[in-house]
């Protein structure tokens, strides 16, 4: 393997976990989060491998947050014309519909069962999709303002703004977390 | 009032959404490794396909400008297939007056002729 690939292939192997994890907690979904994750891999050694190696990290982090932007954009189309489309009365009229579901969850069901990882994953998945990419990248992955701002495609005020409400908002729901 | 100020929840989320990383199951595991090797082949692909066509761009390239230089000289030095007509005789064909002359060309010899003589 040439000296480039091989640098390609630990950087990757650096960022990988964190990646997909920044992925699920934005879709909620493993396999939507490794998609999202080979996408932005296959971006990035499609078109930027021959970038110096200290480009790839800002660059890998703005294709994975417009790749988990996209797909949040593509779902909520998705959703809408499910929801039109979805015939009302039949489902009323489908037992099976009717039927209860025993494995379905509230959000503070989820929250109180389950690992605490799982509850913190929740809590940060249930925030709007830009304080969620704002909160991880300022708090998690250590980006300046500037750099959030860049890797989001947006105003430094803007993220200012989003990782306050995110932290506003998790401070309230984790206050007894770690207790 | 919250229990916890900014850098604590900052600390406690971080420290565990790391501890997460490492709860990752197996078979997640297995399948982000597969993503990873798949990309890097990618990588190789793309190199590869841009080394094999560099020599054939070059090819094609210099293939073309030959051709190019190749037509540019034949048009230049290409035998016109189109004769220059003078002027006369452009005069002497779009004349319907003259034809008749022609057709009646004996008749006009013999005028001449016979008017010279008497």
């Amino acid at each position: 393997m040439p000296q480039s690939h091989r640098e390609l292939d630990v950087f990757l192997a650096s960022v990988e976990k964190r990646a997909f994890r920044m992925a699920e907690i934005a879709t909620g979904n493993k396999d939507e989060a490794l998609d999202i994750l080979q996408d932005a891999m296959f971006k990035l050694a499609e078109k930027y491998a021959d970038r110096k190696v200290e480009e790839w990290g800002p660059l890998f982090t703005t294709i994975l947050q417009s790749r988990i932007r996209d797909w949040y954009r593509r779902n909520k189309v998705r959703n809408k014309f499910r929801s039109w489309f979805s015939n009302k009365d039949e489902e009323q009229d489908d037992p099976i519909q009717q039927a209860e579901d025993e494995k379905a969850r509230t959000p503070e069901q989820l929250l109180q069962s389950g690992r605490r990882v799982d509850e913190l994953g929740f809590a940060i998945h249930a925030l709007p999709l830009r304080q969620q990419q704002a909160f991880l990248l300022r708090m998690w992955e250590g980006y300046s303002v500037e750099e959030t701002a860049k890797a989001m495609k947006c105003s430094a005020g803007s993220v200012k703004t989003h990782y306050s409400r995110a932290v506003h908002t998790l401070r309230d729901k984790l206050e007894d977390h770690w207790e | 009032m919250a229990k916890y100020n900014e850098n604590e929840l900052s600390e406690n989320i971080s420290r565990e959404l790391d501890d997460s990383l490492d709860a990752l199951d197996a078979n997640t595991l297995s399948k982000i490794r597969q993503v990873r090797a798949r990309a890097v082949d990618k990588a190789k692909t793309s190199r590869t396909n841009w080394s094999i066509n560099q020599p054939g761009l070059l090819f094609g390239g210099l293939a073309t400008v030959c051709v190019m230089v190749l037509a540019v000289v034949l048009l230049i030095n290409a035998p016109t297939s189109i004769q220059v007509v003078p002027v006369d005789d452009i005069e002497l064909i779009s004349s319907s007056d003259n034809l008749e002359l022609f057709e009646d060309l004996e008749f006009y010899e013999w005028l001449e002729e016979d008017g010279l003589q008497s």
